[in-house]
């Protein structure tokens, strides 16, 4: 038996983590992330209601994510968070920036 | 009695648990003020105690983007006038625990007495998770009571749950968030701007007013949105903004909790789900798919509904029969007859497309198939500028807009619904098809087809269905920057996981919606119903005796005793007098008042007073022009026919004439129901009478533009 961890990494305080990864210039959206590659989140670049809602369902500092599928014709992408699946525009899922993660996604 | 509320987030089978709990005994109503349901329940526990149970909101979160989750704080923090929850279960997913902890944690800062209930063990337990209660329990510092709602398990350790929590605060510290400095200063400042209102309340419900959107706090302390926004900026880099810390910090917590007491005891697998999904969601199949499954929903709706709605139609007729019969002839028993029970026929009538409709909804819903669908046509709705999720309503309102209108709720944004719901009525339902036919047959009967074979009438009642939708996807693109301003979320949603629909849920929600349509909007439609019967049937009219003598006696010389020829004689008198009731009734008035206005339209009195008549439901229009005409009627497509044809010879009717009455059909709204409905769904007469002026007026123009065009190419 081997105790795989299922969710997230240990989070550094929210401050903390940002500062850090500012040195950083790479910096991609969801929306470029391949289908079935692991990320892992590193910020929700927009303001408002909307922000702290995709913050509120998980897309904190660190939280696992992977792209399921994208709709055809520029429609909406279905997405892994942490451990449940939704579906996002590609305007929201572009204000997201993840952090390819090291190793193979699961999708 | 113990004050047990349910939380959750949606899609965790707070629902299921809630109809365990409460088996037959709850009933379902609307929160004050606002379009949310509230159920509420009672429960006999094992050992004799009850409970009264409120299923509050599903939600993800506690700060208020939507309806939804004001009420779940309201009623949380008392603010509804309910006794205070002796206990709050928290209806966790245990397949998916960190983002069900945010809410468990929210409510645990409002100083709370919480219970963990771990719901869809036996799902964890196939995705290879081990929870550990124990260590879980004692890191959040509230009981953790594992459980199989759609299988009963799990029912008496809640209750002993309750039973230990009731009445006593066991949140331990630990569970509520440390906060930074930053946010520490932050809600010191929220304190001073929101004084009374949190006065020896929680940090919790501090960062509750910080953390909601403005345009609610508003609503529930005009100005106070923008006070709270003054004392606490929102930061120039979002993702720095205080408010974000709040949650970033709830989940710092969350996260270790998870990550200690969920082991994962084999590598993650792909979910039946996801398998599913893979053909699904794919772009042919999936597409295929979800056209067959529309298809058979839609047919539901529009055929199979209809020996029952026949069924209703015949028993309405003979309970009216009975009363008829029983009561002597005269006012009490025209008031009953005409006025009460037209209108409880005409909500009756709805009840087997808005079951079948919602049979529907409720199989995909359950099924965890309707946000697929969402996604599926996400994309080409946007084109028209609305949400996916008005796909479905949409397609209902085809053959009525009055289960299509209830079935908005299933849509999320409260802009996005109200939206729905305004353009509802322009897809062309099945009432007006009697109409159509009514032109169609007079005027387009002898005409030679199109190309040979596509009859002029079926392009023309084509066109009338696509005139709907285009002026349906015009409005919405209009309404969108005027009426309805702003909202449009953005598609974001749960895909939850795929599970056998439950027959109980099903019932129960079926139930749920049949006994509000009719309790509630049945109401409006009954009175709307007999105050249309008062124009129609007021002033009085009486035959004078002198004439009604000399007819009589004409009658009795020219026909036989007991002939059918004197049987229709009489009708005729009979008839005549139906007409001259409803000329001169305020009906028959209005009718007249309003040919100046209805005139550039071609439309004379007559089909004025058709007009007010058809306000009670568009396919009305054909029984009040045979009694304009002083003719009899029956539903039969000759009678019909017949109507049409009386009409074409009076000059009443021409083919361009008909085709204006057409438009002006397929665009008016003239449906008590769907007025009564839209003032249920949206609480108040402001938007269903929104709904009635600018359908009415957009018909005018359109049905002037077609008349006065067509006049002057000399088609009159």
């Amino acid at each position: 038996m081997d105790p795989v961890v299922a969710l997230p990494a240990p989070l550094l305080h929210p401050l903390v983590a940002r500062s850090g990864d500012r040195q950083g210039k790479e910096r991609h959206a969801l929306t470029d992330l391949a289908v079935g590659v692991l990320g892992r989140v590193q910020g929700v670049e927009l303001a408002g209601a909307m922000g702290e809602r995709l913050v509120e369902l998980g897309f904190t500092h660190g939280a696992p994510v992977t792209v399921l599928r994208r709709a055809p014709f520029g429609g909406p992408l279905q997405v892994r968070l942490r451990d449940f699946m939704l579906s996002l525009r590609r305007e929201q899922a572009d204000a997201i920036r993840v952090r390819p993660a090291e190793g193979k996604g699961d999708a | 009695m113990l004050e047990v509320a349910l939380a959750g987030n949606p899609n965790t089978g707070k629902t299921t648990l809630f109809n365990t709990l409460t088996g037959a005994h709850a009933h379902v109503g609307n929160y004050p003020g606002i379009t949310v349901e509230r159920r509420v329940g009672t429960r006999t526990c094992a050992n004799g105690e009850t409970w009264r149970v409120h299923d509050l909101p599903g939600c993800y979160s506690l700060a208020a983007h939507s309806p939804e989750e004001e009420i779940a704080h309201q009623a949380l923090t008392g603010r509804l006038g309910d006794a205070p929850f002796d206990a709050v279960v928290v209806v966790l997913d245990a397949t998916n625990l960190a983002r069900n902890l945010l809410l468990l944690v929210q409510i645990a800062e409002l100083d709370l007495p919480v219970i963990a209930a771990l719901n869809m063990m036996d799902a964890a337990a196939a995705e290879g998770l081990d929870l550990d209660l124990v260590g879980l329990a004692a890191d959040l510092g509230c009981p953790c009571v594992p459980m199989i709602a759609r299988k009963g398990i799990g029912i008496p350790l809640l209750e002993q749950a309750v039973r230990d929590v009731a009445g006593r605060r066991q949140v331990k510290p630990s569970l509520v968030s440390v906060p930074s400095a930053e946010m520490r200063r932050a809600i010191e400042q929220a304190r001073v701007v929101l004084g009374d209102l949190v006065d020896g309340r929680s940090d919790g419900e501090v960062l509750w007013w910080l953390c909601s959107d403005r345009s609610i706090v508003d609503r529930l302390q005009p100005g106070l949105g923008k006070r709270l926004e003054l004392a606490v900026p929102r930061a120039q880099d979002p993702t720095r903004d205080v408010r974000r810390q709040v949650t970033e910090s709830r989940y710092a917590r969350i996260d270790p909790i998870v990550m200690r007491r969920v082991r994962r005891v084999r590598p993650r697998a792909q979910t039946p789900s996801e398998r599913i999904d893979r053909w699904a969601l794919h772009p042919v199949i999936g597409t295929g798919l979800f056209v067959v499954a529309m298809a058979l929903l839609f047919q539901a709706v529009f055929l199979w509904a209809n020996p029952a709605i026949e069924a209703v139609d015949h028993g309405m007729a003979w309970v009216t029969g009975l009363v008829h019969g029983a009561l002597p002839p005269g006012l009490l028993s025209d008031i009953l007859v005409d006025g009460v029970l037209s209108g409880v026929a005409g909500t009756l009538v709805f009840l087997p497309q808005i079951l079948m409709l919602f049979l529907g909804i409720a199989l995909l819903e359950d099924s965890g198939y309707l946000a697929r669908t969402a996604f599926l046509v996400d994309r080409l709705m946007a084109r028209v500028g609305l949400p996916g999720k008005a796909f479905v309503p949409l397609l209902s309102s085809f053959a009525c807009a009055v289960p299509g209108i209830m079935a908005t709720r299933t849509m999320g944004d409260r802009r996005d619904r109200l939206l729905t719901m305004l353009v509802a009525p322009l897809m062309s339902c099945s009432a007006r098809l009697p109409v159509y036919t009514l032109v169609t047959a007079a005027v387009f009967a002898g005409t030679a087809p199109v190309l040979g074979f596509l009859s002029v009438g079926g392009l023309v009642v084509a066109a009338m269905y696509g005139l709907g939708f285009l002026l349906a996807v015009a409005a919405a693109f209009v309404l969108r920057r005027t009426a309805v301003k702003g909202g449009g979320a953005p598609l974001l949603l749960e895909m939850p996981p795929y599970r056998w629909p439950r027959p109980r849920n099903i019932l129960r929600a079926l139930k749920d919606r049949a006994w509000v349509f009719v309790t509630q909007t049945g109401a409006v439609i009954v009175a709307l119903s007999v105050l249309l019967w008062v124009l129609m049937a007021f002033p009085r009219f009486q035959l004078p005796a002198e004439e009604l003598a000399s007819r009589q006696a004409v009658v009795a010389q020219t026909t036989a005793p007991d002939s059918p020829q004197r049987v229709e004689a009489l009708r005729v008198i009979e008839r005549d007098v139906e007409r001259r009731q409803l000329e001169q009734s305020i009906a028959g008035h209005l009718g007249k008042a309003i040919e100046p206005l209805i005139a550039p339209l071609g439309f004379d009195w007559r089909i004025g007073i058709g007009l007010i008549g058809s306000f009670a439901a568009r396919e009305v229009l054909v029984p009040v022009m045979a009694q304009v005409y002083g003719r009899g009627h029956d539903d039969s497509d000759e009678a019909v026919s017949a109507v049409g044809q009386t009409m074409l010879r009076s000059g009443t009717l021409t083919p361009l004439r008909g085709v204006s009455l057409m438009v002006f059909f397929a665009i008016a709204m003239q449906c008590l129901s769907t007025v009564a409905t839209l003032k249920r769904e949206t609480n108040g007469w402001k938007w269903p009478v929104f709904a009635l002026t600018y359908l009415n007026a957009l018909a005018w123009i359109a049905s002037f533009v077609v008349y006065q065009i067509g006049a002057a190419l000399g088609y009159a």
